[in-house]
């Protein structure tokens, strides 16, 4: 657990940050939106969702852009579920909901240094208690956030720090040239798309550029980068100072 | 149907469609692989969708047919980027972009 905090930390001003958006948006309320951080429990896919549903993009476009901005957890549950194979099927329901970015760098680096040997239940432990200080941290942060936006005078444009944010973690998860194509593809489309209805612009820019940048990856031969994936708030292999 | 039903069924949906994500291989598919393609498309997922979230908000001002001057949030944005790119750390670029776009907003860009 003494692992997880300095990675914990760094969450709770961003979820504050979520909380004050919560605070400001016209479409989601203050206790659907806190909700959120127990039913999503993501950043990056939560900031994105309150923005879409305030610009007022259906259900449909704001999960399925959840789905993309989250796809990365199925590369975390492919790494880790070998791993758990032998868990009971309690610790496999309660670690899925706990496989955020942070734990799983934690969880990796664990097991990287060789400790994939210790015992079943001491890795579940470890799983678990890498969890428990970034929910509290979480849960927590996008309350006070909630409860904190009301103070905040509206022509500060606090809410600029959201693109500010996503512009670190799209930064952060770039380490290679098919990665730069991805996001300049990504970026381009959305941008373009600008005026479409109901965030097809970002769906269709976000999958033409993961489709181009995978193939692209393939002709290249495969980069070495980070098997693991990078992620929002994440793990992005050589930093370990990111967020949910 | 209200907006407020719709944003709970929105949340609810995405905490699924994200929890079925985190319990794939865990619950369910265990220690077999996700095959290669899928798995090298995966890595760039983070990119290309955080890229088409930032760039509307960020080239807001920016026509697609005329010259426009670069505003407050594409300026701030640039730099904190160039920061970042430097010292990889998020809480730098949070304090710094926003203290810059707060600069340039009162300078009256």
């Amino acid at each position: 657990m003494a692992a997880a905090v300095p990675l914990a930390l760094p969450a709770l001003p961003i979820g504050v940050l979520l909380g004050v958006a919560i605070r400001e948006s016209d479409v989601v309320g203050n206790w659907a939106g806190w909700a959120s951080s127990f039913l999503i429990f993501a950043g990056a896919a939560q900031f994105a969702a309150v923005e879409l549903l305030d610009e007022g993009a259906s259900v449909a476009a704001v999960v399925a852009a959840v789905f993309m901005i989250n796809a990365r957890h199925l590369m975390y549950s492919a790494a880790i579920g070998g791993r758990f194979q032998a868990a009971p099927t309690w610790f496999k329901w309660i670690g899925s909901y706990f496989l955020i970015d942070q734990v799983f760098a934690l969880t990796n680096e664990f097991a990287a240094d060789g400790s994939n040997n210790r015992s079943l239940a001491y890795r579940m432990r470890f799983h678990l208690a890498a969890a428990a200080p970034m929910a509290g941290v979480w849960y927590v942060g996008v309350g006070a956030g909630i409860l904190l936006g009301q103070f905040i005078p509206p022509e500060w444009e606090i809410e600029f720090a959201i693109p500010l944010m996503f512009l670190g973690l799209l930064l952060l998860s770039i380490f290679n040239l098919p990665g730069v194509v991805a996001a300049v593809l990504g970026g381009t489309v959305a941008v373009v798309g600008r005026g479409w209805p109901s965030g097809t612009g970002l769906l269709l820019g976000a999958v033409l550029g993961v489709a181009v940048a995978g193939l692209l990856d393939g002709l290249l031969g495969g980069s070495d980068g980070d098997a693991a994936g990078d992620g929002p708030g994440g793990d992005s292999g050589d930093d370990s100072n990111e967020r949910p | 149907m209200s907006s407020g039903a719709t944003v709970w069924i929105a949340f609810v949906l995405c905490g699924l469609v994200t929890y079925a994500q985190r319990a794939s291989f865990l619950l369910i598919l265990g220690d077999r692989s996700l095959p290669a393609p899928i798995q090298r498309a995966l890595r760039y997922v983070a990119p290309a969708a955080f890229a088409a979230i930032v760039a509307p908000r960020i080239f807001d001002s920016v026509s697609l047919s005329e010259f426009t001057a670069p505003d407050a949030r594409l300026l701030a944005a640039l730099i904190g980027g160039v920061l970042m790119w430097k010292v990889r750390n998020m809480p730098v670029l949070l304090v710094v972009g926003m203290v810059v776009f707060w600069l340039l907003r009162w300078a009256g860009l």
